[in-house]
């Protein structure tokens, strides 16, 4: 059972390094270029003066939360560890 | 700590809660937004609580307030991007550039973000000053 987990789990990472060599070097994809976009139509789109807030906040809203996410799981891990802490002390 | 440092807060607290607040609400028109308007809030109140003490700037928030805050406000966020279509169509138009409401879902957004950056970053520092 943990052999073929072994595999498994080696397969996949195998997979992900060959895609990940096999794909087209970072830069050089010669397709369209989103960042031309936020700079000629953001300010319609969304009517933000701040196109940094309107990319981060519309654009790419979903990464945000995720960051927003992960400042949460920083204040947990620093309460879990903290009254771990004082707990042992007593 | 030092009366130098009592003095200057005690006069300069609620212009760094002020400036917090004004750089989380005009996020969309000005250079700032979520994380910066949050950081600022939660430096005023640290600041407090290194010169005064930790009583002293639990009088302003509670920890247990701020643990109740931002569960609630984490809640809102991931409502807020949950029905965001109704929140960009309907409560908040595009509006006129430079206008104060508008800007669709980014103002509220960015108000309840930096909510949750400063109770987050308050949380942090009242716990790391208790230990």
């Amino acid at each position: 059972m943990k052999s073929v987990l072994f595999v498994l789990c080696l397969l996949v990472l195998g997979g992900i390094f060959l895609y990940v060599f096999l794909s087209p070097v970072f830069g050089a994809w010669e397709g369209k270029h989103v960042a031309n976009y936020y700079l000629e139509n953001a300010l319609e789109d969304t009517g933000s003066a701040n196109l940094v807030s309107s990319i981060v906040w519309d654009f790419r809203g979903f990464d945000t939360l995720g960051e927003e996410t992960v400042l949460f799981t920083a204040a947990l891990g620093v309460f879990t560890i903290v009254m771990f802490g004082m707990k042992r002390r007593k | 700590m030092d009366i130098i440092i009592r003095t200057v807060t005690k006069g300069l607290f609620p212009f760094i809660i002020l400036f917090g607040v004004y750089i989380l609400f005009h996020g969309h028109l000005t250079p700032g937004g979520s994380f910066p308007g949050g950081v600022i809030i939660a430096s005023g109140i640290a600041l407090l609580a290194i010169s005064f003490g930790l009583r002293k700037a639990e009088r302003v928030i509670k920890e247990e307030t701020a643990h109740i805050v931002e569960g609630l406000v984490a809640l809102f966020l991931v409502l807020i991007v949950l029905f965001e279509s109704f929140v960009r169509d309907i409560l908040i138009p595009t509006g006129s550039v430079f206008e104060l409401w508008s800007a669709q879902q980014i103002l509220l957004l960015n108000v309840v973000g930096g909510m949750m950056v400063s109770m987050a970053l308050i949380l942090i520092v009242f716990l790391l000053m208790k230990e």
